[in-house]
């Protein structure tokens, strides 16, 4: 069997969540939910160790809860919780993004500088070609350079991408709870 | 090569991740809010701690979306999220107990503030005597391994009961990890490692006993 890899300072921790859960010590829970934030594997066992005392309490599913928590943000979603950059991407924005990466090399993290007031917007498929192409325009040659812009133009759409569907999802939501199908479903 | 999901997280702003990160984990989330409520005295029963639950959450979640941009992605959202509602128990509690004491329910409870200062004291003693009894377990057990002499530790696991005694066994003597003890004992990791801290903590409090029985005579 693979040997756990549980530190000793982490069963230790462990063993006064539990202790702490036990006798209802508040302090303790906190300190070592603190230490958790920065330790995965202590973070994935304090979730287990919960599930396991609301089996063995045999605690109910918060039903009502989702009702409460979900308009609560919902509220701030619609203030602004997910903000998504609907603008474009334009040749510096991704310049911005690569002057600031320190794994890239300094030479191309130079050129990114001298691409930061550039508007030129890119399209929304960018193949290898497409960035050469571009490459001619603004009279960069430098292969390696290339491919690490449409690199980290790829990466920033995906971002992009991801939080318009974050987003969309939580439009869908809101539109499911608050359609007059939804609200007589509640009644 | 960094994960996609990793790559797309970084896109996002603190603000953003933490939302996905609520959403993620909110299931769990619920939980654990239920599982403090119910063991920190504040509400008995299915129904109460539920309410409670449910209140904590909520002023939990609005805590964190108020601070959300200072939120850090490197930290683990769960155990983040988790330590600001167990804040919120601690001020309900505390709340709680003051409206207790103004509508005279309870004649001389101590104050919260004063308690929880004094609990904290006793706790780091408690945590650190824990600590010295932790080392003094896992080096009995040591010797036992390396020099086959059962005696020293064989003596302090007579004062546990027989179950107890078998878990500690398993986990000082045999030297198992949660996992290991999880399979023999045909439960989850976290049901072992709950079996043996129960078992450690009520074998602390029998040796706490016999060595002041002991200095007593």
């Amino acid at each position: 069997m693979e040997k756990e890899f549980l530190s000793t300072s982490n069963r230790w921790m462990i063993y006064q969540y539990i202790q702490a859960l036990d006798s209802g010590n508040l302090d303790n829970i906190e300190r070592i939910l603190q230490a958790a934030q920065q330790d995965a594997r202590l973070d994935r066992m304090i979730g287990e160790i919960n599930q396991e005392y609301a089996n063995e309490l045999r605690l109910t599913p918060l039903a009502q809860t989702s009702a409460k928590v979900k308009e609560l943000l919902e509220k701030h979603f619609a203030l602004g919780v997910i903000v998504v950059d609907t603008q474009p991407l334009t040749v510096g924005d991704v310049a911005a993004r690569m002057t600031g990466d320190q794994e890239l090399p300094q030479s191309h993290r130079e050129i990114g500088k001298s691409l930061l007031n550039n508007s030129l917007v890119l399209p929304e498929w960018l193949s290898l070609q497409t960035v050469r192409q571009i490459g001619a325009k603004l009279l960069l040659a430098d292969e390696r350079f290339l491919r690490a812009f449409r690199d980290t133009a790829l990466q920033m759409m995906m971002g992009r991408g991801q939080a318009q569907m974050a987003a969309t999802r939580a439009k869908r939501s809101r539109r499911k709870t608050t359609s007059p199908k939804a609200a007589k479903s509640r009644k | 090569m960094k994960a996609k999901d990793q790559v797309v997280r970084e896109e996002m702003a603190p603000r953003e991740q933490l939302y996905v990160a609520i959403e993620e984990h909110l299931d769990h989330l619920k939980i654990g809010v239920q599982v403090l409520v119910a063991r920190s005295g504040i509400a008995e029963g299915g129904v109460a701690i539920n309410d409670v639950a449910d209140e904590i959450l909520a002023m939990a979640l609005e805590t964190a979306v108020h601070i959300a941009d200072q939120y850090d992605p490197s930290l683990n959202a769960y155990s983040w999220l988790l330590t600001i509602a167990s804040n919120k128990l601690k001020d309900y509690r505390k709340k709680v107990t003051r409206e207790y004491r103004h509508a005279d329910l309870i004649g001389n409870m101590p104050d919260p503030q004063q308690q929880d200062q004094s609990n904290s004291g006793h706790l780091w003693n408690e945590l650190a005597e824990d600590q010295k009894f932790e080392r003094m377990l896992s080096q009995k057990a040591g010797q036992s391994r390396l020099e086959d002499q059962l005696f020293g530790l064989e003596d302090l696991l007579s004062l546990a009961n027989e179950n107890d005694r078998i878990i500690l066994q398993m986990a000082y003597v045999s030297d198992m990890s949660g996992q290991e003890l999880a399979a023999v004992l045909n439960i989850t990791e976290a049901a072992a490692l709950m079996r043996l801290s129960r078992a450690r903590s009520r074998l602390f409090t029998a040796y706490c006993k016999s060595e002041k029985m002991a200095r007593e005579g």
